[in-house]
């Protein structure tokens, strides 16, 4: 990482130092991995402290609705209890990841004030403190669907291990998008509340309850456009022993694109301000 | 070689009251072309918390700085922390800073006594054997004995306070800025702080501290900088600054 510092210094006469600045302060703050990985694990022991099984309710809440929600919306739907099961655990799990990074980005500044008012530390460490905070919570909820992978095993092959490095391109567009959630979220405080009820609305036009199969023909641009459902798809096809449609690639590699330059055009501009902010 | 250069610095704070942050504020001067706008710069409150500020410091230099409450210590203080980037001006600092600002900073109450030594270590870029190393030398500090392997939160104020002052001042900085800490803890603590707070300030190579407490600043300082209001009143030998101060406070 000083070496990455280093090469930008020397660059620093070509490009827009707070362009330099910025950039900076991204690969600094990633290199920083004990603090952002602490922070992330002691966030996770602080939610559950003094409690017996600890993140474990985790996998318990996600295990309670995965297997009674299925049996009541297989029903609703008249389809088999056997076909519905891990489709819907596995888009649950997936949007759980999903949700929380996006509305929790919001609050990542605010909730890092203590420290970013007492100490010079780069602003994307609490970026990546949040990221690793959901990565932990969705380990945790993956052991809920463990004993589902294991008894439709005859749906899994290869493909389910392609979700390994799909989580780690899932990160990309996930830092960049959350960095300017993060800037944008603390300068205007309405727009955590937005979210929140924006990604509400969100779960009911994405394929998560009901299947793809149930939309009329005219209607799935709901699903064709909407980029949570691609980036889902992205997640849940690997799990399901499938592989992801390409246009959810393409989907996901478009938002990393678009949020990166976002995010590096907003960060630049306002880095210096941040503080004042909090 | 350890140097800290201001060089007219000012900063700025925007201050947000609930019409200005708010987004729709902004969508309304957008959509009614600017109409709103003057209103809108207007409300836009800022308080100007550093006024061309100015001065060098060098290896050796012990600044120490006197103000009235509001009169920017603080802020001066964030700003050679580079916590603050100068709205105007430059700042120029070579050499590794450690700021004390809070001596509390990071501390888990879940966590024992051990582990935020741990937490804090790492906070300063310290491996894990660096950071078991300091262990047991801030335990001998802190005089915490056993309860160094309890929660913090059975701890009494004043055992808390012995902790974070124990792991904030148990790494020396090549630059050290300091908040208020001297003569922090309860009165059987406040000798031993004071004795390891001057041992820090003798080992750092420059330090900035702020204090209301003029003795601690005759005793630890070889310059002083009165600030009023966000302006460098004086900035010059210690002796004649406190005088002058002392007239300030008389009139």
């Amino acid at each position: 990482m000083t070496r990455v510092a280093a090469a930008i210094e020397v660059k620093d006469k070509v490009v827009s130092p707070r362009f330099l600045k910025a950039i900076k302060d991204v690969f600094l703050g990633i290199g920083l991995w004990r603090i952002w990985f602490m922070l992330g694990w002691q966030d996770i022991r602080l939610r559950y402290r003094r409690s017996h099984i600890g993140p474990f309710w985790i996998t318990f809440s996600m295990a309670l609705t995965v297997y009674t929600l299925s049996i009541l919306y297989s029903h609703l739907w008249k389809i088999s209890y056997h076909e519905y099961m891990l489709y819907f655990a596995c888009g649950l799990l997936s949007w759980t990841f999903i949700v929380t990074i996006v509305t929790e980005s919001t609050n990542v500044f605010s909730d890092a004030k203590g420290y970013l008012l007492q100490i010079q530390i780069p602003f994307s460490v609490f970026v990546m403190r949040m990221l690793v905070r959901n990565f932990i919570v969705f380990l945790h909820n993956f052991l809920a669907i463990i004993p589902l992978l294991v008894f439709y095993h005859t749906e899994l092959n290869w493909h389910t291990l392609l979700i390994f490095p799909i989580i780690a391109l899932i990160f990309l567009p996930a830092f960049t998008f959350s960095m300017l959630l993060a800037m944008v979220g603390l300068r205007y405080r309405d727009i955590g509340q937005f979210i929140t009820n924006i990604m509400n609305l969100i779960f009911f036009f994405t394929p998560i309850m009901w299947l793809p199969t149930n939309l009329p023909q005219h209607l799935h641009f709901i699903i064709y456009y909407n980029p949570i459902a691609q980036l889902i798809e992205l997640m849940r096809a690997p799990l399901m022993g499938q592989l992801p449609s390409e246009h959810a690639v393409v989907t996901m590699i478009m938002l990393f694109f678009v949020s990166l330059v976002l995010m590096l055009w907003c960060f630049s501009k306002v880095r210096h301000r941040i503080v004042f902010w909090l | 070689m350890a140097q800290i250069k201001l060089n007219s610095v000012s900063i700025e704070f925007p201050v947000f009251g609930l019409s200005a942050q708010s987004l729709k504020r902004q969508l309304l001067r957008v959509s009614t072309g600017g109409v709103l706008g003057k209103t809108e710069k207007q409300d836009l409150v800022t308080i100007n918390a550093l006024k061309n500020v100015s001065f060098q410091l060098n290896p050796g230099d012990r600044l120490g700085l006197l103000g009235h409450n509001g009169a920017g210590k603080s802020t001066l203080l964030r700003v050679i922390s580079k916590i603050y980037e100068p709205t105007n001006g430059e700042i120029s600092v070579h050499g590794k800073v450690s700021a004390l600002l809070d001596v509390a900073m990071g501390m888990d109450s879940e966590s024992t006594g051990y582990e935020n030594i741990v937490i804090r270590g790492i906070f300063h870029g310290l491996s894990r054997r660096e950071i078991k190393n300091k262990q047991d030398e801030i335990a001998e500090f802190t005089e915490l004995g056993d309860y160094l392997a309890m929660p913090v939160r059975t701890y009494s104020t004043g055992m808390m306070l012995r902790l974070a002052f124990g792991i904030a001042t148990s790494i020396l900085p090549e630059i050290l800025v300091l908040d208020e800490v001297i003569g922090a803890g309860d009165a059987s603590f406040t000798k031993k702080a004071e004795e390891r707070i001057r041992g820090m300030i003798q080992h750092s190579k420059i330090v900035v501290l702020s204090s209301h407490d003029q003795s601690a600043i005759e005793k630890n300082c070889n310059l002083l900088l009165l600030l009023n209001a966000g302006e460098v009143k004086y900035f010059g030998a210690v002796d004649e600054g406190l005088k002058l101060y002392e007239q300030g406070l008389a009139r």
